[in-house]
């Protein structure tokens, strides 16, 4: 085992430890700041694959800030401090969740493992350079790299028009309570009745 | 070298952490932490293949070690225009989750079973009927509990005599 592959091999561990820690775990805190742990080993896992700039990347947009965005939205929502057992979803959905998982990873992992069989890779540091990325992505990949401004200007505009709201003169206003006029006609007052009477 | 089969298993446990992440939790926020896991999946696929020889894994049976000298370098752009695209989605989730909670006061999603604007009636828990009775009856005698038949031909006839 070389020294590259020693440590691809302790940040890979970490960052599928701190994976399934970070959902698992019963803080809703702790589970973003393992996410945080994940990220940044797997800017080392990139690191060590020989893509620099994804790796620098990846620590500016995830844990930079994607990572920050999870938790001022924990923070906005009043998100439970401390240990909580209402993060999880019932039993049977859970079980089927862990199914799920299992069988999708072991299935993805499995697929994977055959195709590449024993083969090992020796990544060429020097291609994940900043040079060579801003050569492909503004010379090849200029077009989609367009686009992705504008995906980006449209998530923009999208959360602000969502987290204003539907504007005051269109939504409707709720009814008041129901004159008690309104509650003739047969006496049953079951609930059904109740939940239909609008 | 970098033996091949740690990137791969790394991503399916990236794969298996997510997909649970996204199936197993309540919180809104949390399902998003699955969804990022899954992108990340994805991110260290495209890196380890942007380090293969030329021809991929063929290449690989075919003895070769180095990457290939692909000058558009497509698994480590397309690992870049993941994360732009999982930055504008969380952007984008986080700011639906956000509405979510100023209309519902909850981020449950087990509780969230209606779409769009909630209607008059709807109600979180449907196995308590205090919110409907208390907004459809509100009689003087209402104790916020669903009225009984009595009760309700009672006020009937009260409101008929009037």
């Amino acid at each position: 085992m070389t020294g590259v592959e020693l440590v691809f091999t302790a940040f890979g561990l970490l960052a599928g430890a701190a994976a399934v820690l970070a959902v698992t775990s019963r803080h809703v805190v702790h589970a973003a700041l393992w996410l945080v742990v994940t990220l940044g080993a797997l800017a080392g896992v990139y690191l060590t694959l020989g893509a620099e700039i994804v790796a620098l990347v990846q620590l500016l947009v995830y844990v930079g800030a994607v990572v920050v965005l999870v938790l001022f939205a924990l923070m906005l929502t009043r998100a439970p401090i401390g240990l909580r057992n209402d993060l999880y979803a019932p039993r049977g959905q859970r079980l089927a969740a862990s199914v799920a998982a299992l069988s999708g990873a072991g299935l993805l992992g499995g697929v994977l493992l055959v195709a590449v069989g024993d083969a090992t890779v020796d990544p060429d540091p020097a291609q994940g350079r900043a040079k060579p990325i801003g050569q492909a992505l503004f010379a090849g990949w200029a077009l989609p790299f367009e686009l992705l401004s504008l995906l980006l200007l449209a998530a923009l505009v999208g959360a602000l028009v969502i987290s204003k709201g539907p504007s005051r003169s269109r939504s409707v206003p709720r009814p008041a309570a129901v004159p008690r006029a309104a509650s003739n006609g047969s006496p049953v007052a079951t609930r059904g009745r109740a939940k239909g009477l609008r | 070298m970098i033996h091949l089969a740690g990137p791969v298993v790394l991503a399916a446990a990236l794969a298996g952490a997510g997909v649970y992440g996204l199936l197993a939790r309540r919180n809104a926020v949390l399902v998003l932490i699955g969804a990022e896991l899954l992108l990340n999946a994805v991110n260290v696929l495209l890196v380890t293949a942007s380090a293969l020889p030329a021809g991929g894994l063929a290449g690989l049976a075919a003895g070769g070690t180095r990457p290939a000298a692909d000058p558009l370098m497509p698994g480590q752009v397309l690992a870049i225009v993941v994360i732009t695209i999982a930055a504008a989605e969380i952007g984008l989730a986080l700011a639906v989750v956000l509405l979510v909670y100023r209309r519902r006061s909850s981020v449950d999603l087990t509780q969230l079973r209606e779409l769009g604007e909630a209607s008059p009636t709807y109600q979180e828990n449907p196995d308590d009927g205090e919110l409907t009775a208390r907004a459809t009856s509100p009689g003087p005698g209402s104790t916020g509990a669903l009225p009984s038949v009595v009760e309700v031909a009672a006020r009937e006839q009260e409101g008929a005599s009037q």
